[in-house]
């Protein structure tokens, strides 16, 4: 029955509504059902999306700015998990579809270097980079770089995507695969190096840039530039995050050249700043245990227990939170389809 | 930012010797307890009497003051990964297994239960109120990461606060870490200045994915670990588990890990302990130990040595 019907509405008419439906969703997107809207973005053809797209591209006035964008967001949401839902298993097509709609919403309407496109591109390989997908993030950080050249945040997600395959949890059971693993994980640090040292010239802030060498030089137990680095950091009194992470590891540099008081009160520092993170009292605990003192070690253990706020750790940040950021990017680009 | 203390570690770890190190570990005495399990054919092996055993520490043979077995408390640390690998069915299997445990516990023995995704959380205190333990363990949800090496850390220092006896750890996880802030070794060497005897249940270990003929021997893995923990994470377990004393088990994600971990529980429960005052050894660094049984058939699990 379904069938009859479907075949008795003309070509031309059915590709009219296929596309009126993709338009419905994204004009309710656009109004801020973004759950209900990326539902029914799931649920669509994948023709119907095409033509949909295809009628928004052809928009020449800057008023189809904010659809362009709003669909560019859905198509993201949808993909990447970066709205409800998990990652779609097309997600790379579909990102290319969202950078095609943002490079478009930037033609009708230049915004200087703010670009839709440059936001959106720093935001997926961030995304990308908190899956722990090192490899997917520095693809997309790299296809984004041969656009926008010497990108700060563009080099630093590259920079971390590439830190995060160095130190990668891999293993191998065999001699072979471990010979590889170490290869590629000293390549891939290489890279790391590479990108953070030219995101640190170019951010107005690099005091991420300067955690993840510092990080990198304690990787290849290169300890005193690492510390060098750190109290350079430190002087110039970073935010709260970057401090607590730049402490916890002067903590271990000063432990590993025998100062074991510097240890402590480095590691205290940092928990003056994240008093709850788990990071910060296991290191003081660990610390206070190998020095012999295993009651106050406990009493540690005891603070780290007895925590309200168990999700307030930067290490945890540093590895997983790049989705913060990443939101961060898209924040200004959904507050303006909501205009 | 991690590893960052990995070289003093491996250095301690590797020489498996006294250490340079000035003594950083202040026992309250000398003498030493070692946690010795016997079985045959993986029944433990009942009667032995201190004239049964052979113990060397360092190299030199020591004389046991005493054996206790059975009329030992045992304090019990279950210790579950519940990071985002572990959910669904696995969960629920993992509950079953904590159940069963509990219930083979005696009203002397103590547990406690201590859950680790990216957090590491203290379900429940030391206590001997088994049905409360029960309630925690059905309430028990999955998420996220894993801190498994800060998670052994946090287990070893809770010795501190563990009624008198010995304690173990019954450790389940899949093994692979991905949020700790501590190296491996950090938390390794943690533990072997401890008496704790941990047991590692470690989910589906992926064994079948290489061939036997190219795997590393025992010895190079562990070198391997110790010099590059980065690049050869699955040595932790074993390592935890055999420098501790305790038992390796591989399994899946399975209804057979409730039999596991009971089994696991039930045979360490008449371990023997045999206490030692050290003599003829250096007071300070590595200990290596060397427990045996005379004129009898078994397999003897006990610690590699302690850090002192």
């Amino acid at each position: 029955m379904w069938l009859l019907m479907a075949m008795a509405v003309p070509p031309f008419l059915a590709a009219q509504r296929a596309a009126d439906g993709y338009a419905q969703v994204v004009a309710r997107y656009r109004a801020g059902e973004t759950r209900a809207a990326t539902a029914l973005f799931s649920k669509l053809d994948r023709d119907e999306v095409r033509r949909g797209i295809a009628d928004l591209l052809k928009e020449r006035t800057e008023a189809g700015r904010a659809d362009l964008l709003a669909a560019g967001l859905l198509q993201l949401d949808s993909s990447l998990g970066t709205g409800p839902g998990p990652r779609a298993a097309d997600f790379d097509r579909q990102v290319d579809s969202a950078m095609r709609l943002m490079a478009a919403a930037d033609n009708l309407s230049p915004r200087g270097p703010d670009l839709a496109a440059l936001r959106v591109s720093r935001a997926v390989a961030l995304f990308m980079l908190d899956d722990v997908s090192g490899r997917d993030a520095r693809h997309y950080a790299e296809v984004a770089l041969a656009k926008f050249h010497d990108d700060g945040p563009l080099l630093l997600a590259a920079g971390a995507a590439c830190e995060t395959e160095g130190t990668g949890r891999w293993d191998s059971y065999s001699v072979r695969g471990r010979r590889t693993v170490r290869m590629l994980s000293r390549a891939y640090l290489r890279d790391a190096r590479q990108y953070l040292q030219r995101a640190s010239t170019r951010l107005p802030d690099p005091s991420e840039a300067e955690v993840h060498l510092a990080h990198l030089d304690v990787l290849d137990n290169d300890d005193k530039p690492a510390e060098a680095r750190l109290d350079r950091l430190l002087g110039r009194n970073p935010p709260a995050n970057w401090k607590y992470l730049a402490l916890l590891q002067q903590s271990e540099i000063r432990l590993r050249a025998g100062e074991g008081r510097a240890s402590l009160d480095a590691i205290q520092a940092a928990l003056a700043i994240f008093p709850a993170a788990q990071s910060g009292l296991v290191t003081l605990s660990a610390l206070l245990y190998q020095a012999g003192d295993r009651t106050e070690g406990a009493r540690v253990t005891e603070r780290l227990f007895a925590r309200t706020s168990e999700a307030d750790d930067p290490w945890w940040d540093y590895r997983f939170g790049h989705w913060k950021t990443a939101e961060a990017w898209l924040a200004p680009l959904r507050a303006e389809i909501r205009r | 930012l991690k590893t960052a203390t990995t070289i003093v570690i491996a250095l301690l770890l590797v020489a498996d010797a006294p250490s340079a190190q000035p003594p950083a570990f202040r026992a309250g005495t000398d003498a030493v307890s070692v946690d010795v399990s016997v079985t045959r054919g993986g029944v433990p092996v009942p009667g032995l009497t201190r004239d049964d055993f052979e113990l060397t520490d360092s190299n030199v043979a020591q004389g046991i003051d005493d054996v206790s077995v059975g009329t030992v408390p045992l304090n019990l640390l279950l210790a579950l990964d519940v990071s985002g690998s572990i959910n669904g069915a696995q969960l629920a299997y993992l509950k079953q297994a904590a159940h069963a445990v509990v219930n083979r516990l005696r009203p002397i023995d103590h547990v406690a239960l201590m859950t680790f995704s990216n957090v590491v959380r203290r379900e429940v205190d030391w206590s001997t109120n088994t049905p409360t333990v029960h309630e925690v363990i059905d309430k028990i949800t999955g998420s996220w990461r894993t801190s498994l090496y800060d998670a052994l850390s946090i287990a070893t220092s809770m010795r501190a606060g563990a009624p008198s006896g010995r304690m173990h750890v019954l450790l389940v996880s899949d093994g692979y870490d991905t949020t700790s802030w501590l190296s491996p070794l950090v938390a390794l060497s943690q533990l072997r200045r401890s008496d704790l005897v941990v047991h590692v249940v470690r989910l589906s270990f992926p064994t079948d994915r290489v061939n036997p003929s190219d795997l590393l021997a025992a010895r190079e893995r562990r070198q391997l670990f110790l010099s590059e923990p980065a690049v050869a994470p699955a040595e932790f377990l074993p390592m935890v588990a055999e420098d501790s004393g305790g038992e390796l088990v591989d399994t899946g994600n399975d209804p057979g890990l409730e039999g596991i971990c009971a089994r696991l529980v039930e045979s360490y429960r008449f371990s023997y302990v045999l206490s030692y005052a050290p003599a003829g050894v250096a007071p300070h660094g590595w200990h290596p130990l060397t427990v045996s049984v005379k004129n009898h058939r078994g397999n003897v699990i006990a610690r590699r040595g302690y850090d002192r």
